[in-house]
């Protein structure tokens, strides 16, 4: 094992997968020879050339709906949008092709591409670089959504998001892309399945369950309960679909007592779903408190970093509300 | 349709008019411009016409009650016509100064983090904490609760079950008594069922015995206190007895009982073994000529022993008749004293409930009392052959003062001669 960022951990799946197999093909705005917006892709080019690594111009929904083409046609691609807010943009290709295709060529056509996108607030690149999408294409059926929280799980599901026959809408945090992890020598070959939570930290008072960035947020606000005698479990749900109910309800029916937290706003947010998969099971009859969600506001976010920093849950608020369930 | 009588609307203003009396009761059949009401606005009194006609189906509002103008206040229309559901919502108004609670707003709610969840009524409760308090059975009415919001948790369902056993709590429970208030015994003052106050009568129903039950017992105590008994059991083989009973019943109309033919048994064999039919007095034992031969009837009131008198110069059919005669005495209650003294010999059949051995007492001052049980179909071995045969039990419980077990069972040695080999009755 070795310590790497979460940017290099994504970028190490995808070159080793296109190594691997030259139908994996990857393509975006500044992708290339500037190395992505966020350095993920930085050194690509010089080594799978021009052919298989392609500058787009910017047109999301060019992007998009070429990737759901070649991947009705033969290829693996992979495609980045800079920021998840663009996904708006794309959402004709993916909502009414990539996701439809399958079903409607009845089960004739698949279309395994992924498109990464970077999401989340926090870089000051206000409210339209700034938002937490995955509930919008949750929503769409066909369509598969990740969101890793370290650089371990990124590469592992992103290596399982590549081999997937469906379209994945890989969603990563831009505050996470510096953060750093343990993960695997690049001999050591691994993935994660889809459809796998996972339990970050072990803990029999509360359940928080989440994804994404508030996961390390989370598991902070679970080490200063601590000190209170307070045990808290924080599941990281890693994929929204397909979700892992069952470690969901598992989770819950342990402890009776539940928080999820995401960044994205609350009304209308996946944390809903979450929600309704405990109080829908026998975890109903084990609960002690009322099942609470702590989103962001429903508000864009704002620029001004003061705001920024408050509109999304705070490690207060999550401890405060842990505090509240108790 | 029936057709609604509304509050009017009487100026940009009016939100509201109050009946101050109605003119027409449900029934009345009334035309359009009839005075239906007289009501106050804002401003003034006035009347109120109907506009239209038929009969008062339902005045939905007291006199007296505030509405809100255009609200129905009453419905006319064809007699048994149904009125719309709306009426019932209207009429839970009429009684103008109940108010519902106020619902808390989500919007509170959220604001708040927590629901202000006590007050009369349904008792909150996470559902951790009903099923807990289903699990342990335990009311959540007496239950303390600790959650922020004055619930009830699942913690404070676990202490409650703490302090009591599931038994006691739901018999404090039953019984409205207070488990906190209750000393307990156990371990941290742990209540059982046992330190609940009258815990008894909610255990256990007390039924006091009947008179009859009362002696009997005395006899039974004193008879076991103080006589040496002994218990001797023989099992007989009453095959070809039973065939020939049946032959009897089938052949000549009678419907005589193992019973019966027990009794005239054992009044012969009685008859035999005189120190059966004895009493001890002191040092003497006193031997009886007459065999006053006992039953012993479960009746309603308790155990019965009418008696038989002179059994050892009746035939059988006179045994059968007289015994039937005194067994329905005895479940009617109808036994006179006489029947049911004097006896020397007791008999207790318990065969029809298939007990096949049994330790009978002896019915004081009688030397014994013989036990008859089931007759069962058993493999015996006659002659080296395996065979299926009735095989009869009896006990005999003896008073070992009076005589020795070799006496006795030449006494059951008799009574097996009897029923073995049914012809003997002839020498």
């Amino acid at each position: 094992m070795r310590n790497i960022t979460y940017a290099q951990a994504i970028q190490e799946a995808m070159s080793e997968e296109m190594r691997a197999d030259e139908r994996i093909v990857f393509f975006g705005e500044d992708i290339g020879v500037y190395g992505g917006a966020f350095g993920v892709s930085k050194g690509m080019y010089e080594e799978f050339g021009e052919q298989r690594i392609l500058d787009t111009p910017i047109s999301e929904l060019a992007i998009t709906g070429c990737a759901a083409g070649a991947a009705m046609t033969g290829l693996r691609p992979i495609v980045e949008i800079m920021f998840s807010d663009f996904i708006t943009l794309a959402m004709e290709q993916l909502a009414n092709q990539a996701a439809k295709n399958r079903f409607q060529f009845g089960g004739q056509a698949s279309v395994p591409m992924v498109l990464r996108t970077p999401g989340g607030s926090g870089t000051g690149a206000a409210a339209q670089h700034s938002q937490s999408l995955e509930a919008w294409v949750a929503h769409v059926p066909g369509l598969k959504v990740v969101i890793p929280s370290t650089p371990y799980d990124a590469k592992g599901l992103l290596k399982s998001a590549i081999w997937d026959d469906n379209p994945v809408v890989f969603i990563e945090q831009k505050l996470l892309y510096r953060s750093k992890g343990e993960v695997p020598e690049p001999d050591e070959p691994y993935s994660i399945p889809l459809g796998t939570a996972d339990v970050k930290r072990a803990g029999t008072d509360v359940s928080v369950i989440t994804y994404g960035r508030m996961v390390p947020r989370c598991l902070e606000a679970a080490e200063s309960l601590e000190s209170q005698g307070v045990d808290v479990e924080v599941l990281d749900i890693r994929t929204l679909v397909p979700l892992d109910r069952k470690s969901i309800i598992d989770s819950a029916r342990k402890t009776g007592k539940v928080l999820v937290v995401h960044e994205a706003c609350q009304t209308g947010g996946f944390g809903g779903e979450i929600v309704s998969t405990v109080v829908d099971s026998d975890a109903f009859y084990y609960l002690d408190a009322p099942v609470k969600r702590l989103g962001g506001l429903d508000v864009p976010i704002p620029y001004n970093p003061n705001l920024e920093a408050q509109v999304v849950p705070t490690i207060e608020r999550i401890t405060e509300t842990i505090h509240a369930l108790l | 349709m029936p057709e609604a009588i509304i509050m009017p609307k009487t100026g940009m203003a009016m939100e509201e008019g109050v009946i101050i009396s109605w003119k027409v009761q449900e029934g009345d059949v009334i035309q359009k411009g009839d005075i239906v009401a007289e009501i106050e606005t804002d401003k003034t009194a006035m009347e109120l016409e109907s506009d239209c006609a038929g009969t008062v189906l339902k005045l939905l509002y007291q006199a007296g009650s505030t509405v809100p103008v255009t609200a129905p206040i009453a419905w006319v229309g064809e007699p048994g016509e149904k009125i719309p559901d709306t009426h019932r919502q209207e009429s839970e108004k009429i009684t103008p100064e109940t108010k519902a609670p106020e619902p808390q707003s989500p919007a509170q709610f959220a604001q708040e983090g927590k629901s202000s969840v006590s007050g009369p009524g349904k008792r909150a409760a996470t559902p951790a904490a009903r099923r807990a308090a289903g699990e342990q059975h335990i009311s959540l009415d007496r239950i303390t609760p600790s959650g922020q919001g004055g619930e009830i948790r699942e913690r404070d369902v676990l202490a409650a079950a703490r302090s009591a056993t599931p038994l006691a709590a739901r018999m404090a429970e039953e019984q409205g008594i207070s488990i906190e208030e209750t000393a307990g015994s156990g371990h941290g003052g742990k209540v059982f069922s046992s330190d609940l106050p009258g815990s008894e009568s909610i255990r256990e129903t007390r039924i006091p015995l009947t008179n009859i039950q009362r002696i009997t017992g005395e006899r039974m105590s004193e008879s076991i206190r103080t006589i040496p008994m002994v218990t001797q059991h023989m099992d007989l083989d009453v095959t070809s007895f039973m065939e020939g009973r049946k032959e009897l019943n089938s052949r000549r109309g009678y419907k005589l009982t193992i019973n019966d033919f027990v009794l005239f048994a054992v009044s012969r064999a009685l008859a035999e073994h005189p120190r059966m039919n004895s009493v001890l007095e002191g040092n003497e034992v006193i031997c009886r000529h007459e065999v006053n031969l006992g039953a012993a009837t479960a009746t309603k009131r308790g155990l019965l022993v009418p008696v038989l008198k002179g059994a050892q110069s009746m035939g059988l059919l006179q045994i059968s008749q007289r015994m039937k005669k005194l067994a329905e005495a005895a479940r009617d209650g109808t036994l006179t004293a006489d029947e049911m003294s004097e006896g020397t010999f007791t008999v207790s059949n318990v065969g029809m409930f298939g007990i096949t051995s049994f330790t009978p007492i002896i019915n004081p001052p009688e030397a014994g009392i013989l036990g008859i049980c089931a007759v069962q179909q058993l493999p015996r071995f006659m002659n080296n052959e395996l065979k299926q045969r009735s095989i009869m039990g009896i006990s005999l419980t003896f008073d070992h003062r009076i005589m020795d077990g070799a006496e006795a069972a030449e006494f059951m040695q008799s009574i097996q001669g009897y029923l073995e080999v049914p012809l003997s009755a002839f020498i």
